[in-house]
Parts: structure tokens; C-alpha cells; sequence
């Protein structure tokens, strides 16, 4: 049998294009990043997490097996969490407050360009009109710093370095946690460097991390 | 397996969902009870279809709420992901799955749909993700499955992403398509409008394995023609009933397991059980046990199920789709869709893009919009032809308007195929 996998475009940044092949073993080691940082968030088993964001996200390509060709198993069926996507597109705010109303979602990922479109969307009541939302996942690549002050909970700042198939939690103090065990990392002009051990193709990629901030995550 | 086999394999398969249904599924066994039926009451098909309501998304969406949706259709326990509808008709639905399920499903329905299609392990294949959707995501595990690479543009199905689409085709070179037919054609638009041939853009593509839209024949040989693939399957189905397939190389209709689905075509107007051959909604009922119970549920599609066994041998029937019941109009008693009128106009011109203008207020003829192909376009002149096909086969006449394709009425750019307004024409 051939090896399953997945040629993924990364979304564009500055209009550049690229490409990365992963295939089960980098798959996995991404679904290990997120599962970490999930449980850092306080994700865990029995709670739903509602995504908002496009499927080609790595943030959301690796929360189950059901969502990448070629990946054993996902964050969520580590973490015993259950998960249901929308796109991430803007048009859909309306959907997604219709599902967040419904399913009472204890988490909540997504893209930090959305997050006023959909807050727009639940009104007055805003993300507090979920009493079971737990933890808030503000997705971003091009911002690392401490998420905003919203919801009903500290929320969390989901920064994925996607070149790398790196993923940090910045939480509301500005520290940064990520699984030490998966990366290699180095302190390049101030700045987080970090290369994925579990993808032996990929070379090191600088973050927007301050050496500072970042901490190895104790969960 | 032969036909009567399949029949006695699917009655046993039917009675254990009754029951499973009356026993596990609080929405299903209220209205079972609701009725006076048990499960030992239903002993053959005819039982089946006197006995067991028929339900709607609605039915559905009224009594589903955050708090009961892992567990009021049944599933088995936990739940580990949903998946939504494409809410093409209102809002999307959700299914509750687990692995267990997922994992069967798979491999009874959707292994075998791909493989017919001519999927192979080694192959690399083009596929927008679509974690949300129930068929996105039967389509991942079976590339895990069988050993298939994905290549998957940043983005989703929609228009805006076209131009990832054809760089991520250029760059990677796929042998195998999986999408829409409109998908198909905005690439081929955009690669013309990059100056890149359409047999150029597909090169190394050899099979386009689509959904979403009815695929006339007209339609796929033009696809055919322009692309340069080798075939083009026709995949259909729907997430809410649980059911899909696609047609094999013969393009006789979509394979439909009869080990997976038990299907019925009633009448639109009055759900009364219609025969083989003839045309109306499709009703599912999901004879896979452990994911969300499916047990009549009313589709919005017009279609009819042919007995005749298939060249390829299957023995499973086959299924015509021809459009949503809401595209759907009436001439001399005859319920018509944009695939008959598309299946006339193919008789004389080839396959054109067209729409259907306010079928209800046209009085007996039928009116149409349809797009030039090219500038000069030959068949423009072919009107007395094509008013004497539509005669000979629907008994009325067609007014052609011949305009540019971009005449035509697109909602998010895709074609509007049967035009409706209460003030007056779009032409």
C-alpha cells in the first residue's frame, strides 16, 4: 500500500505560495503540537470544540484523522474532545453564531479575522451568551502577541508558524507554550527559531516569539 | 450478488434498523410509536413502506438541539465529530458520528464508489478539504485508506480560491480530480484567461470524479473533449439520507449499494411509492448501524431508480439523478428539469449553458437564455431544429434568446439554471 498523505498549500502570506508534503509522521508530530496546546488551553475529553477557520488551517487540519489524508490520529481523539468545522470565511458569521448558540461549544477556535465578524453576529450577548465556553482560541499567523481581552474566560492567542508546523499558545500573560519535545529551537536576533524534529525536510523557520516569552509549557 | 439476494439481504438489513431505530433512536421511535408500529410488524418491503413515516429536514430540525443532537438519531456513543449539510436549502443539518461508524461507511460505500471510479493506491489526487462536510470527509479516510496523496489548495469551494486551484494543478500535477463540475469550469475559464489551454492545465489529470450538480452526457463529453482526462464519473448522493455513489465507466447511472441503502422514489405531490423507471424524491433509508439513523428520510432531488442491470455487471441499481425538486417545472404533465432541457438542446447544438426563464408564467412554451459557445456560434442559426426537438420531446415549444455567457443569471457565480421572479424576465 502507498503512502497517504498531503500536499498542502499553506495559506499566502505577502502573495507567496507554499507547499508542504506531509505525509503520516509529520502528520502526526502536528497532531501531537496541537494536542498540546489544546490541553494547555483546557481542552479536554467530553468537551466540543467548534472551529471557525478554512480546513486547510493547520490549526485545524490535525484535530482528527477524519480531516487529513494520511494522519493516524488526531489532537481531538488524543484529548477525547469531539469537534465540528465551518469555513472560514466570513459570509459564514451567521452560521457559525447559529451553531454556537446551539451546540454550547466549551471551546472555540477561530481565525482572529473572524472573531468581530462573529462576535458582531451573537449580538449583545457576544461570546458570554455561551455559559459553557471554557477556552478561546484566537488563530493567527502574522501576530504572536497577547490575545485580547474577549470572552467570558482569559482567552488564548493560537499562533501557528506554518512553515515550521509549529504551534504556541500565547495566553493573556504573553507566555508562550509549546511542546519543547518537537522542536528544535534556537534564539536568532531575539527571536524564537524553531524546526520540527518530526519533519526531518523542513529546515528552521524564525517566529514573531520573543526569546523572552517563550516557555516551555508545564501542561 | 444476484438481484433477488440483494433484496433478501436488504429486508434483513431493513428489520434490524426498525428495531434499532424503535429501541435507540428517541426521534425515530417516538414516531414509530406515534403510528402503533413495533418492530416485529414490519416483515417485507411493502410493510416497510406502509408502516414506517417518512420524515423531512424539518421534521428533524424541529425537535434537534444542542443538547440531544449526539444521541437523538441513535449514534452509538461517543461522539467524536460532526459534520454539516451543505445547507443548500436553508440552514445546514448535523450528524453525529463516531469512528466506528466513519470507519464502516467507508469502507462499504465510500471504498467501493472511489475504486469503481478508478481511484488507485499510489495515486496522487486533487481535493479541496471540506472538514465540515459529511462527504469531505469520507473522501480523507478513504485517501488515508488506500494510499492516496492529496493535494489540497489553500481555501475552499468557492470561486475566489480558483486561481489557488490552478496553480496548486500546475504545480503538482495530480492524476485524479475530485470536485465540482462548476469548479471544473471556472478553472478552465481562469487557465484560458492565463492564456493556458484547458488540455494543458489538465495534463496528467485522467479521471474527473465529480459531485454536486447533475453531469448530462453532453456535459461530460464536453469535459472529456476540452480537458483531455479519460473519464469523467458522476458522483451523487446526499449527507442528510446517507447515501452516494457514482457511476462506473459505463455512465449508466450512480451504483447505489443496495447493502447500504434501502431507496424508494415516491411522488412529489402525493409520496405515494413509485415504480422503477419512473420519476420523483428519493427516500433513504440507512441500513449501517451505529452512526446517526436514517430510516425514510425525503430528499429534495428528483431522480429514478433503473433495474436494468448495468454492463459493468453490478447488480446493485442504479440511480438517475436529474436536479432538486426546486428546480423543477411542469409541461404537459411531465415534471422537467434543466437536465431534460439540456439533454434537448445537446440533441442538436452539444452541451450550452443555459437558464430556464420563469417556468410558471411562460404559458405552454419553454424559455430559455443560452450562452453562446464562442463568438459564432454555429448552432444560433439551428432555431428550427431546436424548436422541433423540444416538440417531439416534451409536446411545446422553446423561445431561444441567444446571449453571452455572462447574460446569464450566477449567484456567487454559479449559474442560476432555473430562473424565477415575481415582477417580470431577466432577459
Amino acid at each position: 500500500m502507498s503512502q497517504p498523505g498531503v500536499v498542502l498549500q499553506l495559506e499566502p502570506i505577502g502573495g507567496e505560495r507554499l507547499y508542504l508534503e506531509l505525509g503520516p509522521r509529520e502528520l502526526e508530530g502536528l497532531a501531537a503540537s496541537l494536542a498540546h496546546v489544546l490541553r494547555a488551553a483546557g481542552v479536554g475529553r467530553g468537551h466540543r470544540l467548534l472551529v471557525y477557520d478554512f480546513s486547510t488551517s493547520l490549526s485545524a487540519l490535525a484535530l482528527t484523522r477524519a480531516y487529513a489524508p494520511g494522519l493516524p490520529a488526531g489532537a481531538c481523539e488524543e484529548l477525547g474532545c469531539s469537534v465540528l468545522s465551518l469555513d472560514g470565511l466570513p459570509a459564514l458569521a451567521p452560521r457559525t453564531a447559529f451553531f454556537y448558540r446551539m451546540m454550547e461549544p466549551e471551546a472555540l477556535m477561530v481565525r482572529q479575522d473572524l472573531l468581530d465578524p462573529l462576535r458582531a453576529r451573537l449580538g449583545s450577548g457576544g461570546l458570554e451568551s455561551n455559559p459553557r465556553l471554557r477556552s478561546l482560541l484566537i488563530v493567527s499567523r502574522e501576530d504572536a502577541s497577547p490575545p485580547p481581552a474577549v470572552g467570558p474566560r482569559g482567552a488564548f492567542r493560537l499562533y501557528s508558524c506554518d512553515p515550521a508546523l509549529f504551534l504556541a499558545l500565547v495566553d493573556p500573560a504573553g507566555r508562550a507554550h509549546y511542546d519543547r519535545d518537537l522542536y528544535d529551537v534556537a534564539c536568532e536576533d531575539g527571536y524564537l527559531s524553531v524546526r520540527p524534529r518530526f519533519a526531518p525536510g523542513l529546515g528552521p523557520s524564525r517566529t514573531l516569539l520573543s526569546c523572552s516569552r517563550a516557555e516551555v509549557s508545564a501542561v | 450478488m444476484p438481484r433477488r439476494e440483494l433484496e433478501e439481504l436488504q429486508l434483513r438489513m431493513l428489520r434490524a434498523i426498525v428495531r434499532r431505530a424503535y429501541h435507540e433512536s428517541p426521534f425515530h421511535g417516538r414516531r414509530l410509536r406515534a403510528r402503533g408500529v413495533a418492530p416485529d410488524d414490519v416483515n417485507s418491503f411493502d410493510d416497510f413502506r406502509r408502516m414506517v413515516p417518512i420524515y423531512t429536514k424539518d421534521d428533524l430540525r424541529r425537535e434537534m438541539s444542542g443538547d440531544n443532537v449526539d444521541w437523538i438519531l441513535g449514534a452509538e456513543q461517543p461522539i467524536s465529530l460532526y459534520s454539516l449539510t451543505s445547507g443548500t436549502t436553508g440552514v445546514n443539518t448535523v450528524l453525529a458520528l463516531n469512528y466506528g461508524f466513519l470507519d464502516e461507511i467507508v469502507e462499504r460505500l465510500f471504498m467501493r464508489q472511489f475504486w469503481m471510479a478508478k481511484l488507485r493506491p499510489g495515486m496522487t489526487a486533487f481535493q479541496v478539504l471540506a472538514g465540515w462536510h459529511f462527504l469531505g470527509l469520507a473522501t480523507n479516510m478513504v485517501f488515508s485508506r488506500m494510499g492516496v496523496r492529496a493535494v489540497a489548495p489553500w481555501g475552499t469551494s468557492m470561486h475566489d480560491y480558483v486561481g489557488e486551484f490552478v496553480e496548486s494543478l500546475l504545480r503538482w500535477r495530480p492524476e485524479y480530480f475530485v470536485g465540482m463540475p462548476w469548479m471544473v469550469d471556472a478553472m478552465i475559464e481562469e487557465g484560458r484567461r492565463r492564456g493556458i489551454d484547458p488540455a494543458e492545465l489538465f495534463r496528467g489529470v485522467k479521471y474527473l470524479h465529480l459531485a454536486g450538480e447533475p453531469i448530462t452526457p453532453g456535459y461530460a463529453r464536453k469535459l472529456l473533449d476540452e480537458t483531455g482526462v479519460r473519464d469523467v464519473f458522476d458522483a451523487g448522493g446526499s449527507a442528510d439520507g446517507i447515501w452516494g455513489g457514482s457511476d462506473c465507466e459505463h455512465h449508466s447511472g450512480i451504483h447505489a449499494w443496495m447493502d447500504v441503502n434501502f431507496l424508494e422514489v415516491v411522488d412529489p405531490r402525493t409520496l405515494e411509492p413509485l415504480d422503477y423507471g419512473e420519476r420523483g424524491r428519493w427516500v433513504s433509508t440507512l441500513l449501517i448501524p451505529g452512526g446517526p439513523t436514517v430510516l425514510r428520510y425525503l430528499g429534495d432531488d428528483l431522480v429514478s431508480i433503473e433495474k436494468e442491470r448495468c454492463e459493468c455487471g453490478r447488480t446493485h441499481y442504479t440511480v438517475r439523478i436529474y436536479d432538486r425538486v426546486g428546480n423543477s417545472f411542469t409541461r404537459n404533465g411531465r415534471l422537467l428539469t434543466p437536465y431534460d432541457i439540456s439533454l434537448a438542446l445537446e440533441a442538436v447544438c452539444g452541451h450550452r449553458l443555459f437558464t430556464v426563464l420563469n417556468p410558471e408564467s411562460s404559458g405552454d412554451t419553454i424559455r430559455l437564455l443560452v450562452a453562446r459557445d464562442g463568438d459564432d456560434d454555429e448552432c444560433e442559426g439551428a432555431s428550427e431544429e431546436i424548436y422541433r426537438e423540444f416538440l417531439r420531446r416534451f409536446g411545446v415549444g422553446v423561445e431561444v434568446r441567444w446571449v453571452d455567457v455572462r447574460e446569464l443569471p450566477f449567484s456567487h457565480r454559479k449559474l442560476i439554471r432555473v430562473y424565477r421572479d415575481e415582477g417580470g424576465d431577466a432577459a
